[in-house]
C-alpha cells in the first residue's frame, strides 16, 4: 500500500472518530428524564420540569421515548450506562426491572414516611415489590364503561341488565353494536375475571393458578358476549365506532377520553356488578410510577425531582395533562376547576378505584398475557388443529416430488423418455388428495373449546414459557473446546496456503488488493461479524436477574426437547421449524413463480405497454416492506379491511383471518408474495436477455410448442442464472421478521410465528430470554448454511 | 430485442385472441398489485371520521387534511419534528448511500480482479453474513455504538446501515465487473494508468447501471430501516422517518389517515429513484455485457 | 527505439499440464516488423503479453534495448499494445481513446492535442474524433486502436491479432496500411497473427511457435522454401503443402521415391545425399501444390473433387491412397471429372524431405540462397 493510499483512509477514519465528539453534548451535572408521553401529557410533563427548573436552578434533560419498545430500551439502556435517572412508566414491569437490577428501591432515608399516605394506597401497593416501594405513582388508569348518551339513557348497574342491553342494541348487518371492547385482550378481560372472583396468581402461594372455576365461568360469560361483539377490534377501530354512533358501550381506560369527539355526548359508569358471583366488576389498575434508575448519577437530586412531579406537579399534571392523577390532595374541593362534566368522569374513575385489581408486578406476569388471552381466544372462537402445519408440509412435499419425477420423465439433456417416472410422479400427485382432505376434515370442526381446559392449558404454556433455573457449567471444556477448533482452522488455512503454494499460485496482488477489501472487511468485521460473534457467545448463557451465567449447553438441549410439550404445540421448536419452512417454501415458489410468468409476458415485443407494466410492477418492491405489512394489516381487518369488504360485496362471509392458523399464515404469505415477486420478476427479465432469442426461434422452427420451448431452452438457460437469486430470496424470506411481526403478530396462538420472530419473541416478549433466543438465531444460521451449501452442492454437480 | 419473427405463422384471429387474453391477464394482475397501492391513496385522503372503508378504492370525500397534519408535526418546545426527522432520514440515507458505494465498489472490484490468499473465503464470507439473523445482532451492536458513543448519533445509524446492505452490493457490483473485459484494464495498463486511475476512470464509468442499483439499495436500506433507529435513537428528534411514522401505529391508538399520509410521503422519494433507475436495475442485477 | 532480447522464456500456469512457453529465444532487432505465428494455443498470445509486461515470466529474461525489463510495469516498459477486440474504452470519445495514455502520463494539453490530431490525421480519423466507439465501423474501430498505439510514440508496438475480426476485403486494406504505417514510423512491432497470408505479407521476419517451441524464425521466403520442419512447411503456404510417405530406391546410382508401386518419381541424387538417406530408407516427401504439373508423369492419381477459383483450380485427388492437392491453371483442369486417372509430374526442385519420425527437414530440391525472402518490392 502506499503511502497516499494509507493517507486517505487516515482522514476518513479521523472524520469518523470525530463525528461523535460533535454529536454529544451530554452535561454531566443535569437530570435525565424519560417518559412515553404524547399530546397533552406529554406537554404537561414539560411544563412541570420547567416549573421545576425554575424552582431549583437544576437542569433536567426530558427525552419522549416512543411507546414502542419503550421497556425493551430501558432494560438494555440502563445497564450500559445510557439511560436515565429517572422515568415514568407503567407499574407491571417493578419485578422484573427489580430483578434485573434496573431500579433502585426508595428507603426511607429518601422519602418520608408520610408522604404516602397522599397517595391512593392502591397505586403505592403496585409498586412494592417483595416489601421494597421502587417509585411513587404518578397517575392511574383502569377501565371504565363508557356510554352513548343517546342510546343509553341509563347505564347498566349488573351483567343482567348489561347482557340484556347488548343483545338489545346489537344489529350486525348494520354494524350497530351494544357493547364494543377488546374481548380477547386480557386486560379488559380482567374486568370479568376478577368479577367472577377470578384470580391469576394464588393469593396465598403466589404460584400463577389460572385453571379454577371462577376464571372458566369469566370466560363463559365473555362467550356470552362474545356472539354480540364484532371480530377482532383494535383500539382505533373502537373509537371510530364509538365517534359514529354505531357502539352504544364501550370497556375503555382514560387515554380513551383523548379519541373521542368534542361534541359525542357520552357519560361514564362504573362497570356493572357481577349478579352471578355477587361482585363488582374489577378491572387491571395500571399505575404510572416514577423509577429511580439504579445508575442514576445524583440520587439527591434525582430523588427532589421525581417527589416534585409526583406530588407538587400533580395539578399541572391533572389540569393540562388530563390525567388521573394518584397524588389524592389534588382531589380536594376546589383544586381543581374542571367543567361539570370532567369532574363528573373523574369522579366515576375515582370510585371504579375501590374496584379494581392492580396488575400483578412478579416477573412471571409478562409470560401470562399471551397464553392466557389464546385461551380466551380459543374458549371464544375455537382451536385451530396444531397438526395443520405437518399436513400441509406432507402435501407440498409430496407435490414437489411428484412434479419432479413428472419433469424428469423427459431428459432435457438427453432427450430420453421414461414413462415410468412420469406414472410415479402422478401416482405421488394424487397420494397427496387424501392428506388434503384429511386436512379439510380436521378444519371443519374447530368450535370453542371448553375454558376450563384451555385455562388448564394456558396454565402449563406459562410454566413451559418460564426459564428453567440455569445451572452453572463450567465454560473450561468449551474455551478449550474453541481453541482447538481455532487451532484446526488455522492448521487448515495453512496447509491451503502451502498447498497453494507448492501448486505455484502466486498472490501478486496481495498488496493492493488488501487496500481494496479492508474498508468493506473491517466495516464487516467490527459491525456485524462482531456482534454476530457476541451473539453467538450468549447462547451459552442464560441471562438472569441482570447477570449472564454461563450455562454450556442448555438452551440448546432446551431448544431440541421442543419445550417438553408436543410436537402440535406451536411453542415446540420443530413446529416453528416446520412452519418456517413452509413459509419459505410457498413463498420462494410463488415468487419465482408469479416473477417468471410476468417476466416472460414482459418482453414480448408485440406487447402494448410494456414499459407502463413493467414499471407498475415493480412498485410493491419499491414500497417500504413495514408499510407495506402494516398496510396489508388493515386490508385483512375482521370488520374493516377491504378484503372481507370484497368478500362481503360479492356474498361471501367476512372471514377472521387471524384467528386461524391457515387463514393466518396466508395472509402474511400474500403479503409476502405481493411484495417480493417483483425481485425476482426483474432478476428474470435481466436473465432472459442473455439468452439468445435465436435459440427459440430454431426450437420453433424445428416445430416445439410454446411449453416445449418454455421447459426444454428458456428454462434450462435461465436456471444458472437465477438459483444464486433464489438461494438468496430462500435467505431473506427465511428471516423476513417485519411481514410476521407485523401482520400475523404470529397470530393465532403464536402458530404463525417463523424461527426469526420466534427468537425475537424469547429475547424481548418472554422476560428477556437472550440467551435462549441466540440459540434459537444459531440454529437458524446453521440451517441456512446448509441449505446455500447443498443447493451449490446440487447446482455444481447439474453444470 | 427490437427485431423478432413470429415463429408460428399464427393466423391473425390466434394472434389477437392471444393478445387480448395476455393483456387482460396483465391488467387483472396490475390491479391486483395496485389495489392496496390506491386503498392507501384513499385512506390518507379521507377525513379520518369517514374511514369506515368500503372496498372501493375511489375516496368518496377528499381531504389533504392528514397530510397537513403529518407534514407539521412539530413538539411542544416549537421544533418543526416532521422537518428534522425528515432531514435526519435524508443525512442518513445520503451518507449510507455514499459510504455504502465506496465500500461496495472496492471490495467489489478485489474480489473480481485481484488475485489474493483467502479471496474465494471472503467472498463466501460476505455471503453467509446476509444469513446472521438480525435479532442476535441488536443487542451487541447496541453495546458497540454505545462504548463508541455513537447512541443517538446519526452516524452510528450510517455505520450500521452502509454495512448491512454491503453483501448484497459486493455480490451485485463483483458480478457485474467480471463482465467489464479484461483488456479495457490491460490496455489501461499499457496505457500507463495506475491501478487507482484504472478504477476511477475505466472501472466505474463502465459499471455505472450496477453502481446506480447499488446506491438504491444503500438508499432504501438507510431510508425503510426503523428496528435498529429506534432502538438506537432516544430523542424524538433524532428520529428518521420511519420511527416517526411507526408511532403512528402504536399498540393503543392507530391513525391509519395519518399513517397513510405519512407512508406515502416516506414511500415517494423511494418510488421516484426507483423510476428513474428501473431501466438500470435490470442490467444492473444480472451483470448485463458492456458493448463497445 | 529499441530491439527486443528473449532469453529462454519459460512459463508454467499453475494446474497447467506442461508449460505454455518452453523456453523461447529470440532476437527482435530495432525497427524490425516481427510477426509472431502459429495455430491457437501455440503460446504466441502468453508470448506477446509477457512481452507488454502483462504476464509475469516464470523463468528466463527478456530485455527491451539493452535493459532487462522482467520485473517491470507495463506502463515503465515503454510499449504500445493493440488488442484482437481493440479494448475501446467504450464511455469515452475517440479523441480521449487516443489521449488517454498521454494524459495518464501528464503529457502537456497542447502536445496531446497535436500528437492526436497528427495521428488521426495518418489514420484517416480527422472527421471521427468527437464520436463514441460504437458509432464507429469495425475498421474505424481497428484504427482507432492503433492511433491509440502511435500517438504515444512507444518504443515498440505489439499487436494482438488485430485484423481478425474484419472482413476479408478489409483485412486486405488495412494490412496494406499496417505496412505503410510500419514504414512511416519505423518502430520495432511484434505482430501475433494465427493467418499465415498475414504473417508472409506483413513481416520482415517470421517466428513459427508450435507447442510452446520456437520452430523457426526467418524471412517469409526461407520459411517458404525452406521450412526447418515439417510442421512449418505444412503452416506456411496456401494451400498447404501435400505430405506423402515415400521410399528411397536405388537403381544404378539414380535414385528415385516410390510412393506406391505404380508412383514413383526420380530425384537428384544431390538432393539424397543432402539429406542423409540411403536405399529403403522411408522418408516423408513434401510437395507444395502449386509446384506440380498435370498431364504426363510418373506419378499416378485419381481425381476426387475440382473446385474452380476462377483463374485457379484446386485439384483434390487421391496419391497412393492419401489426399493430395494440386493447384493449376484453370486450363489444366477443364476436363476433369471425379472418379478420372490423372497423371502427375513432380519436378526434383520442388520437393522437400522431412524425417518421418522428427519431422525435421532433411533437403529441399532447391536450397535457398541468400537473396530469398528479401521484400525487394516493398523497400
Amino acid at each position: 500500500m502506499n503511502s497516499r493510499h494509507l493517507l486517505i483512509w487516515l482522514a476518513c477514519l479521523g472524520l469518523l472518530a470525530l463525528a461523535p465528539a460533535l454529536e454529544s453534548t451530554a452535561l454531566a451535572e443535569e437530570i435525565l428524564l424519560w417518559h412515553a408521553y404524547r399530546g397533552d401529557e406529554k406537554q404537561a410533563i414539560e411544563q412541570v420540569v420547567h416549573d421545576y427548573e425554575t424552582l431549583t436552578g437544576n437542569t433536567v434533560r426530558v427525552l419522549a421515548v416512543p411507546d414502542e419498545g419503550y421497556t425493551n430500551k430501558l432494560v438494555t439502556a440502563i445497564p450500559r450506562g445510557n439511560g436515565p435517572d429517572v422515568f415514568i412508566a407503567a407499574h407491571d414491569q417493578t419485578g422484573s426491572w427489580s430483578e434485573n437490577k434496573i431500579i433502585s428501591p426508595l428507603g426511607s432515608d429518601d422519602l418520608p414516611e408520610a408522604l404516602l399516605d397522599d397517595f391512593h394506597p392502591q397505586t403505592v401497593e403496585a409498586l412494592r415489590y417483595k416489601g421494597d416501594l421502587y417509585g411513587l405513582p404518578v397517575a392511574f388508569k383502569s377501565s371504565v364503561l363508557f356510554y352513548n348518551k343517546k342510546l343509553v339513557s341509563q347505564p347498566p348497574k349488573d351483567t343482567v341488565e348489561l347482557m340484556a342491553m347488548v343483545e338489545a342494541l346489537t344489529n350486525p348487518e348494520a354494524q350497530k353494536y351494544g357493547l364494543v371492547y377488546e374481548i380477547t385482550n386480557l386486560y379488559f378481560h380482567s374486568t370479568w375475571l376478577h368479577g367472577f372472583g377470578g384470580h391469576i396468581f394464588d393469593p396465598d402461594t403466589g404460584a400463577i393458578d389460572l385453571g379454577t372455576e371462577e376464571n372458566a365461568a369469566s370466560f363463559e360469560f365473555a362467550r356470552r358476549l362474545s356472539v354480540f361483539l364484532p371480530h377482532d377490534v383494535d383500539g382505533a377501530r373502537i373509537s371510530k365506532l364509538f365517534n359514529d354512533g354505531d357502539a352504544a358501550m364501550v370497556i375503555n381506560g382514560p387515554w380513551f377520553m383523548a379519541q373521542l369527539g368534542e361534541d359525542l355526548d357520552y357519560g361514564v359508569a362504573v362497570l356493572p356488578f357481577v349478579t352471578e358471583s355477587r361482585q363488582w366488576a374489577a378491572p387491571f389498575l395500571t399505575a404510572e410510577g416514577l423509577f429511580l434508575s439504579s445508575e442514576a448519577h445524583n440520587r439527591k437530586a434525582s430523588l427532589e425531582l421525581l417527589t416534585y412531579i409526583a406530588c407538587e406537579g400533580a395539578l399541572t399534571r391533572a389540569t393540562l395533562g388530563k390525567q388521573m392523577v394518584a397524588y389524592l390532595p389534588t382531589y380536594e374541593p376546589g383544586v381543581l376547576n374542571d367543567s361539570p362534566a370532567a369532574a363528573e368522569r373523574r369522579a366515576v374513575f375515582l370510585a371504579q378505584l375501590d374496584h379494581v385489581v392492580p396488575t400483578s408486578n412478579r416477573p412471571e406476569m409478562s409470560s401470562v398475557w399471551a397464553p392466557t388471552q389464546q385461551a380466551l381466544r380459543k374458549a371464544l372462537y375455537g382451536a385451530p388443529s396444531g397438526a395443520t402445519p405437518y399436513w400441509m408440509l406432507v402435501i407440498i412435499a409430496l407435490l414437489a416430488v411428484g412434479v419432479v419425477f413428472m419433469l424428469k420423465a423427459h431428459d432435457v439433456r438427453t432427450g430420453l423418455r421414461r414413462p415410468s417416472f412420469m406414472l410415479i410422479g402422478l401416482l405421488v400427485c394424487a397420494s397427496a388428495i387424501p392428506v388434503i382432505w384429511h386436512l379439510f376434515t380436521i378444519h371443519s370442526d374447530d368450535t370453542a373449546v371448553d375454558p376450563l381446559t384451555t385455562l388448564r392449558e394456558a396454565q402449563t404454556r406459562i410454566e413451559v414459557v418460564q426459564a428453567p433455573a440455569a445451572i452453572q457449567a463450567n465454560p473450561a471444556p468449551f474455551v478449550a473446546l474453541f481453541g482447538l477448533v481455532m487451532l484446526i482452522l488455522a492448521g487448515l488455512a495453512y496447509r491451503a496456503y502451502q498447498k497453494n503454494k507448492k501448486r505455484g499460485v502466486e498472490y501478486t496482488d496481495t498488496k493492493v488488493a488488501a487496500f481494496y477489501v479492508a474498508p468493506a472487511t473491517i466495516g464487516m468485521f467490527t459491525l456485524v461479524i462482531a456482534p454476530f460473534l457476541v451473539g453467538t457467545a450468549l447462547s451459552l448463557f442464560s441471562y438472569e436477574r441482570g447477570e449472564f451465567i454461563f450455562v454450556g449447553l442448555q438452551n440448546f438441549a432446551r431448544l431440541f426437547s421442543g419445550e417438553g410439550t408436543p410436537l402440535t404445540d406451536s411453542l415446540s421448536f420443530y413446529f416453528t421449524l416446520v412452519v418456517t419452512i413452509l413459509w419459505t417454501g410457498l413463498n420462494v415458489f410463488l415468487h419465482v413463480t408469479i416473477g417468471l410468468t410476468l417476466a416472460l409476458i414482459l418482453r414480448e415485443p408485440w406487447l402494448k405497454l410494456r414499459g407502463f407494466f413493467r414499471v407498475l410492477l415493480i412498485i410493491p418492491w419499491a414500497i417500504p416492506n413495514y408499510i407495506t405489512a402494516l398496510i396489508w394489516r388493515g386490508m385483512f381487518d375482521y370488520e374493516f379491511g377491504a378484503i372481507n369488504g370484497i368478500l362481503k360485496n360479492i356474498g361471501l362471509t367476512p372471514v377472521a383471518w387471524f384467528d386461524d392458523f391457515i387463514t393466518s399464515f396466508s395472509a402474511n404469505l400474500i403479503t409476502n408474495t405481493w411484495l417480493g415477486f417483483p425481485f425476482m420478476m426483474v432478476v428474470t427479465l435481466g436473465a432472459l436477455q442473455a439468452i439468445p432469442r435465436d435459440l427459440e426461434d430454431a426450437a420453433a422452427v424445428d416445430g416445439a410448442s410454446a411449453w416445449q420451448r418454455f421447459r426444454f431452452i428458456t428454462m434450462p438457460l435461465l436456471k444458472p442464472a437465477l438459483m444464486p437469486a433464489v438461494v438468496l430470496g430462500s435467505v431473506w424470506t427465511f428471516n423476513m421478521f417485519n411481514i410476521i411481526y407485523l401482520v400475523s403478530q404470529g397470530n393465532p396462538d403464536s402458530s404463525t410465528e417463523i424461527l426469526i420472530s420466534e427468537a425475537y419473541k424469547w429475547a424481548f416478549e418472554r422476560q428477556y430470554q437472550y440467551g435462549y433466543a441466540a440459540a434459537y438465531a444459531i440454529i437458524v444460521f446453521f440451517i441456512l448454511v446448509v441449505y446455500s451449501r447443498m443447493t451449490s452442492r446440487i447446482l455444481e454437480a447439474d453444470a | 430485442m427490437s427485431r423478432h419473427s413470429e415463429p408460428e405463422a399464427l393466423d391473425s384471429r390466434r394472434q389477437t385472441l392471444r393478445s387480448v387474453l395476455t393483456h387482460g391477464f396483465l391488467v387483472i394482475v396490475s390491479f391486483v398489485v395496485i389495489y392496496p397501492v390506491l386503498w392507501v391513496v384513499k385512506m390518507a385522503l379521507t377525513p379520518n371520521e369517514l374511514a369506515g372503508l368500503s372496498p372501493s378504492p375511489i375516496p368518496e370525500k377528499v381531504t389533504l387534511s392528514n397530510f397537513e397534519v403529518v407534514l407539521s408535526t412539530t413538539d411542544n418546545a416549537g421544533h418543526w419534528l416532521f422537518g428534522e426527522q425528515l432531514l435526519n432520514s435524508v443525512i442518513v440515507s445520503g451518507l449510507t448511500t455514499v459510504l455504502g458505494i465506496v465500500l461496495a465498489c472496492t471490495a467489489a472490484y478485489a474480489f473480481s480482479r485481484f488475485n489474493f490468499p483467502l479471496r474465494k473465503a471472503g467472498l463466501m464470507g460476505f455471503l453467509v453474513t446476509q444469513m446472521f439473523p438480525g435479532v442476535v445482532m441488536a443487542i451487541p451492536l447496541y453495546l458497540l455504538l454505545g462504548y463508541l458513543g455513537l447512541l443517538d448519533a446519526l452516524v452510528g445509524l450510517v455505520l450500521v446501515y452502509s454495512v448491512s446492505a454491503l453483501p448484497f452490493c459486493v455480490w451485485m457490483l463483483k458480478g457485474y465487473f467480471d463482465t467489464i473485459p479484461k483488456e479495457l484494464e490491460e490496455a489501461a495498463v499499457v496505457d500507463g494508468a495506475s491501478r487507482m486511475a484504472i478504477f476511477l476512470k475505466i472501472i466505474l464509468p463502465l459499471a455505472k447501471p450496477a453502481i446506480a442499483v447499488t446506491a438504491l439499495f444503500s438508499f432504501m436500506t438507510a431510508w425503510n430501516e426503523f428496528i435498529l433507529a429506534a432502538t438506537f435513537m432516544n430523542d424524538e428528534r433524532a428520529y428518521t422517518l420511519p420511527v416517526a411514522l411507526k408511532q403512528y401505529v402504536g399498540a393503543q391508538s392507530v391513525d391509519y389517515g395519518y399513517f397513510a399520509a405519512g407512508a406515502i410521503i416516506v414511500s415517494i422519494p423511494i418510488m421516484a429513484l426507483f423510476f428513474v433507475l428501473q431501466k438500470h436495475l435490470v442490467g444492473g442485477l444480472t451483470a448485463g455485457s458492456v458493448k463497445g | 527505439m529499441a530491439g527486443l532480447t528473449l532469453r529462454g522464456i519459460i512459463k508454467r500456469y499453475v494446474d497447467a499440464p506442461s508449460d505454455t512457453l518452453k523456453g523461447i529465444d529470440l532476437d527482435i532487432l530495432d525497427g524490425e516488423f516481427l510477426v509472431l505465428v502459429g495455430p491457437s494455443g501455440c503460446g504466441k498470445s502468453t508470448l506477446l503479453r509477457i512481452i507488454a509486461g502483462l504476464e509475469s515470466i516464470t523463468t528466463g529474461t527478456l530485455s527491451i534495448g539493452d535493459r532487462e525489463v522482467n520485473k517491470l510495469h507495463p506502463k515503465d516498459r515503454d510499449i504500445a499494445m493493440v488488442f484482437q477486440s481493440y479494448a475501446l474504452y467504450p464511455h469515452m470519445s475517440v479523441r480521449r481513446n487516443m489521449s488517454f495514455g498521454l494524459e495518464v502520463r501528464k503529457t502537456p494539453k497542447a502536445e496531446i492535442d497535436k500528437l492526436v490530431d497528427e495521428a488521426a490525421k495518418l489514420l484517416g480519423l480527422e472527421t471521427q474524433l468527437d464520436k463514441l466507439p460504437k458509432a464507429l465501423s469495425g475498421g474505424q474501430r481497428q484504427r482507432v486502436a492503433m492511433g491509440r498505439a502511435i500517438v504515444r510514440r512507444p518504443k515498440v508496438f505489439l499487436f494482438d491479432e488485430p485484423l481478425s475480426n474484419l472482413d476479408a476485403a478489409l483485412r486486405t486494406q488495412m494490412r496494406v496500411e499496417m505496412r505503410r504505417l510500419h514504414r512511416a514510423l519505423a518502430t520495432t512491432t511484434v505482430y501475433v497473427t494465427h493467418d499465415q497470408i498475414e504473417a508472409m505479407t506483413l513481416a520482415d521476419r517470421i517466428a513459427v511457435l508450435d507447442q510452446g517451441i520456437l520452430q523457426q524464425v526467418g524471412t517469409p521466403m526461407t520459411l517458404f522454401h525452406a521450412p526447418a520442419n515439417r510442421f512449418v512447411a505444412g503452416f506456411i503456404g496456401s494451400p498447404a503443402m501435400n505430405f506423402l510417405e515415400a521410399k528411397v530406391l536405388s537403381k544404378g546410382g539414380q535414385f528415385s521415391l516410390e510412393l506406391d508401386p505404380k508412383s514413383s518419381l526420380v530425384v537428384a541424387s544431390s538432393v539424397i545425399e543432402r539429406a542423409g538417406l540411403e536405399a529403403n530408407d522411408t522418408v516423408i516427401l513434401g510437395l507444395r501444390p502449386q509446384d506440380l504439373n498435370l498431364g504426363v508423369g510418373t506419378v499416378h492419381g485419381l481425381v476426387d473433387v475440382v473446385e474452380t477459383l476462377g483463374w485457379e483450380s484446386h485439384v483434390h485427388m487421391k496419391v497412393a491412397g492419401e489426399n493430395f492437392l494440386a493447384a493449376v491453371e484453370t486450363a489444366q483442369a477443364h476436363d476433369l471429372r471425379p472418379g478420372s486417372a490423372i497423371q502427375l509430374e513432380l519436378p526434383t526442385a520442388a520437393v522437400h524431405l522431412f524425417d518421418p519420425k522428427t519431422g525435421v527437414a532433411l533437403a529441399h530440391g532447391r536450397e535457398p540462397s541468400d537473396d530469398d525472402g528479401s521484400k525487394g518490392a516493398d523497400e
